[in-house]
């Protein structure tokens, strides 16, 4: 009992030092509780993002299709009713529509430009996706018409607008060459910078028509679930299901196999923020090093009475490690404490990233835009509150083994 | 066999390129109960003699007997713990310790052995602390004490765990006369009524006066001894 | 001031661990320092010269209609000279300006490979000046087998393109593409060599032809719609953007065309070199996180020695002198620590320069990205890096040790003396 109780009466006899080598801790805790709660939120931000408009939560498709980006058109499919039935089956299932997706260019007055064309079904494609909300310009697809819905950016460098004649060429299964022509009907705007230059949309059925195709064929069902989370593991489950007892040729990929970039990214930023604060803590670990050999320094005649009343190493070693400990514990709680009122702050009023980056993020292909919320991540607090306390005990160890195989003689008698 | 008992012991520092030789061959035994004080000038090697007598140090030659142990074959962990279970100690600057009241620094030196007060370490403390006329200074850090009142602190410090043994070097070094005189009552009374052994080192004669055996040492040597 | 510095030399040594330990937090920090500002320096160099070299140049000469178009490959701006006079002459003139190293002229377009397999690869052709390319730019070292195209129907293909057409190196490949005049033109070449950067941004989609034979099948003769332009050092860009500018007012060519400097160009490039700014005060900070040591150090060896400051103030040494004793004790612990933090950062810097720092995450996402950057880090091994964190390092130390120095001369000899320590 009495080890520790002097071990927190030594801390505060200079609580000047305690709290500036307490500072560093917190710091290194709090820029990391902030770091992680920005990537997540980043991470929240850019998924959300693909999800509304892109991936959606869980995609069917032939597993040639995710391998071959080129040819959509070659790994077309009819949905069997049995796999509708699984699918509206899924456990938190909300919606699902079907898309037909393939590369064409799209030519209007003298310009030319690759893009990926969307083929939709108006009515259950705004289940799934939430882009009619951004339509800034004009009105969504109509059943049967060959209107065209753009991005914003395209609009801008083909300098097209609502009414606007287009063309679209492209390359059929067969390998001839074929068009489809009509008017722009409408621009979106979406937080999604992708969708917003290289991705058109256009009514399924009119697609199918103009190629000659069976109506009922796509190359991706899209899936909205009610929860993101369960999304990945349904997705799983259903693969099973339908390349098992269906014996379909099928492969569901949930929203997170989507992007690798953005997995990539999270586990970078992830790298990063473990490599500053790795540093930051070698800082304050010196810091504590320092600390505790001072105060071994200070307290000599003390340390060689406690060696003559009897004390082993371990129990002298084991006050100054407490010392430690507590320095750690106090920049710990600092940290978290700090760390929670930015996550607060980064919840509640979220971050302008416009204002942080400039137009780098678009440029980068990163999809967010607007103003970014951060994401409470308890877990992360736990851990490195630990791992500051920890930091802070094995460092303490080195200077306090030193103070306690001191000579008792030497050491009582100050020499 | 007495409780300690030192065989033709040497004792040599080396400090760079010049040894010292501070015990030049010292053979003395002391018995269960004997108030002792060994006096000389400094330099003459009564600290050094103490140091081996308190398990704080080893001899260069020769061995030291405590409580039937020989210190010369216990690591420094075995030293800690002879010192602990058998030995108090009294030096002239207190070395109380400064962040714990004067009823925690007892208390302290009680739990941290296993003695026979476990369960009753409060009532020990503060009887002990009455015993040296403290009673009423329970909370007071050493800082807020006296130099009589610290080393009074520091005597219950030693005495709190009734060990065979007390060293005390130069406990009144300190203080005034009245003070001292209070300080070594104190311990004469504790010697005679629990048969506590204790050694003092001192160069003060009023000190010598309450000896019961008296040893000079002069270069390393017991030149003289007395009993009263 | 000789015996000053006995005194603080003497000081230091006496308790050797404890100014050990403050030095090493200083050497920590400044090594930190100079591992980032390497790290920094080699990832923005890197980065820098990547876009500089492959899309930028120091300056880049477009027509003002062209900037928003440049992703449609447009070819209604091209440029054809000052006064429609044509390329050569323009490159000429340009080239006698005074910050004027060299020259890249460089026509971009789009093409479309359809194969026998009936897929459909998009492409972006680049035709360049293989004389001009041959002699300054990136390209000829960038081959990994074959040659530069120089004449007529050679092509040179990306690596990851090349994997996409299914051909290789000696066969023939044929394309179709948009000319000027809106008709869509089939043209065959024949592979001569291929280019690997390792940035998939650029081997995945760009071949490269003589410029002549672009401006012919394309319809335009003497015109590119690009020139990039190179001075000594990219540092320099502001002067040869001057002289651009002077050059195209006194031949009226302000009103077609706009000199885009390199910074000015990207926006992500603008981000990064905002940011390096930033990082100067993120250097000072993590200096004065490691000054903790010495500050603390430096208290309790004027809390050991107020006594000796007491008798050394009696004996009449000013408060000044008082002030400079222990300022040189704090300095001296920055200057020895720096000094080993600039050796230690240093030799990380050396070793990773040449090794590079691999991070698999990293190069994931960099991948992924629609970017110019390196897969790994090189940190930069420079002097001016270890010298400016040696300064650093040792100028905040000194500077934040004056606080505790102060506090020392200002004791009063008096109670000082009296203190019992």
């Amino acid at each position: 009992m009495y080890l520790p109780k002097i071990a927190a009466r030594n801390l505060f006899r200079r609580s000047g030092r305690t709290f500036i080598i307490a500072g560093v801790l917190a710091f290194a805790i709090f820029f990391a509780i902030i770091l992680e709660t920005f990537m997540a939120g980043m991470m929240e931000m850019s998924f959300g993002n693909i999800i509304d408009f892109d991936s959606a939560h869980i995609q069917v498709a032939r597993p040639e299709l995710f391998d071959d980006n080129e040819d959509p058109l070659e790994h077309i499919f009819t949905p069997s009713e049995e796999m509708m039935t699984e699918i509206q089956n899924l456990p938190g299932y909300a919606a699902a529509t079907p898309v037909l997706d393939f590369s064409a260019n799209i030519l209007a007055a003298r310009e030319e430009f690759p893009v990926r064309v969307r083929a939709a079904n108006p009515d259950s494609f705004n289940e799934v996706f939430r882009y009619k909300d951004h339509l800034i310009e004009g009105e969504f697809l109509k059943k049967g018409s060959s209107g065209l819905i753009i991005g914003i950016n395209l609009a801008e460098i083909l300098e097209l607008e609502v009414g606007d004649f287009y063309t679209l060429l492209f390359r059929e299964k067969g390998g001839s060459l074929n068009t489809i022509q009509g008017e722009v009907v409408g621009i979106a705007a979406t937080p999604e910078p992708g969708m917003n230059l290289g991705t058109v949309m256009i009514d399924r059925s009119y697609v199918t028509a103009a190629l000659g195709a069976d109506s009922t064929v796509v190359n991706q069902l899209k899936v909205r679930m009610i929860d993101r989370h369960t999304a990945v593991a349904q997705s799983d489950n259903l693969e099973q299901t339908l390349t098992g007892s269906l014996g379909e040729n099928a492969q569901v990929n949930s929203w997170r196999e989507v992007s690798d970039m953005l997995v990539a990214l999270e586990v970078w930023g992830q790298v990063e923020t473990y490599f500053i604060v790795a540093l930051i803590l070698l800082v304050g670990a010196i810091g504590i090093i320092n600390v505790v050999l001072l105060s071994s320094l200070e307290r000599v005649e003390e340390i060689g009475m406690m060696k003559a009343m009897g004390l082993t190493e371990v129990q002298i070693v084991r006050i100054f490690s407490l010392e430690a400990g507590g320095l750690g514990v106090i920049g710990g709680l600092i940290g978290a404490g700090l760390g929670a009122a930015g996550t607060y702050l980064m919840v509640n009023f979220g971050l302008d990233l416009q204002m942080l980056y400039g137009e780098a993020t678009l440029e980068m292909g990163i999809p967010i835009m607007g103003t970014m919320y951060g994401v409470w991540k308890p877990g992360s607090f736990i851990l490195f509150f630990c791992l500051a306390v920890l930091v802070a005990l094995l460092s303490s160890i080195i200077p306090a083994y030193w103070a306690a195989r001191k000579d008792p003689i030497d050491a009582i008698y100050h020499r | 066999m007495g409780l300690v008992k030192l065989d033709s012991i040497k004792k040599i520092y080396q400090d760079g390129e010049i040894s010292v030789k501070a015990l030049r061959g010292i053979d003395l035994e002391i018995e269960e109960g004997e108030f002792t004080t060994v006096y000389g000038p400094s330099g003459s090697g009564k600290t050094t003699m103490l140091n081996l007598v308190g398990a704080l140090d080893k001899p260069s030659e020769g061995t030291v007997h405590i409580n039937g142990s020989i210190i010369n074959e216990l690591d420094r962990k075995g030293l800690a713990l002879m010192r602990r279970d058998n030995i108090g100690f009294i030096f002239q600057s207190y070395n109380l310790i400064p962040v714990l009241t004067a009823y925690e620094n007892v208390e302290f030196a009680l739990k941290i052995s296993n003695g026979n007060h476990e369960n009753h370490s409060r009532e020990r403390s503060i009887q002990v602390l009455e015993q040296v006329g403290l009673g009423d200074m329970l909370d007071r850090r050493p800082n807020e004490l006296s130099g009589g009142q610290k080393q009074r602190v520091a005597i219950a410090r030693a005495l709190v765990k009734e060990p065979r043994l007390v060293l005390a070097d130069e406990p009144t070094a300190n203080l005034d006369s009245r003070t001292s005189k209070e300080v070594l009552e104190i311990m004469l009374d504790m010697n005679q009524k629990l048969k506590t052994t204790f050694i003092f080192s001192t160069h003060d004669p009023m000190v010598m006066e309450y000896a019961g055996r008296l040893l000079e040492i002069r270069d390393g040597r017991i030149t003289r001894e007395e009993r009263r | 001031m000789k015996d000053l510095f006995k005194i603080a030399w003497r000081n230091l040594n006496r308790i050797r661990f404890r100014s050990l330990i403050a030095i090493l937090a200083i050497a920590t920090v400044v090594a930190i320092v100079v591992f980032s500002r390497g790290l920094i320096l080699g990832f923005s160099n890197n980065t820098y010269d990547l876009y500089i070299n492959n899309n930028l140049g120091h300056a880049r000469i477009i027509h003002q209609e062209y900037r928003n178009r440049e992703v449609l490959f447009s070819l209604d701006y091209p440029i054809d000279g000052f006064q429609g006079e044509g390329l050569e002459n323009m490159l000429i003139e340009i080239s006698q300006l005074e910050e004027v190293e060299y020259m890249l002229p460089r026509l971009k377009f789009g093409a479309l490979y359809g194969g026998q397999t009936g897929d459909m690869v998009r492409m972006a052709g680049f035709g360049i000046d293989p004389a001009a390319e041959n002699r300054h730019g990136l390209l000829p070292e960038e081959i990994s087998s074959g040659r530069m195209p120089e004449q007529k129907n050679e092509i040179l293909v990306g690596v990851g393109l090349l994997d996409k057409l299914g051909a290789e190196v000696g066969g023939s490949v044929t394309f179709m593409f948009t000319d000027a005049y809106q008709s869509l033109q089939g043209r065959s070449f024949t592979i001569v060599g291929v280019r690997e950067s390792g940035l998939s941004e650029i081997d995945d989609s760009i071949f490269y032809i003589p410029l002549t034979t672009a401006q012919n099948m394309l319809g335009l003769e003497d015109q590119a719609t690009e020139i990039m332009v190179f001075t000594s050092d990219r540092n320099r860009t502001e002067d040869l953007e001057k002289r651009l500018t002077a050059l195209f007012q006194d031949r009226g060519g302000t009103e077609s065309y706009s000199t885009l400097a390199w910074q000015r160009s990207d926006p992500l490039l603008e981000l990064f070199i905002e940011v390096e700014s930033i990082f100067d005060l993120v250097y000072i900070a993590i200096i004065l996180m490691g000054t903790i040591a010495v500050i603390s150090t430096l208290k309790m060896i004027i809390r050991e020695r107020v006594n000796e400051i007491g008798m050394m103030s009696a004996l009449g040494l000013k408060p000044l002198d008082i002030l400079k004793i222990f300022t040189l004790e704090g300095a001296m612990l920055g200057i020895i620590g720096s000094a080993l933090g600039v050796l230690g950062g240093g030799l990380i810097n050396y070793y990773l320069s040449s090794a590079g720092l691999h991070v698999q995450s990293y190069a994931d996402t960099m991948s992924e990205m629609d970017v110019l950057m390196e897969p790994a880090f090189y940190p930069v091994f420079n002097l001016e890096n270890l010298v400016f964190s040696f300064f650093l390092g040792t100028i905040v130390v000194t500077l934040t040790c004056l606080l505790p120095a102060r506090s020392a001369a200002r004791l009063d000899p008096v109670t000082a003396l009296h203190h019992d320590s």
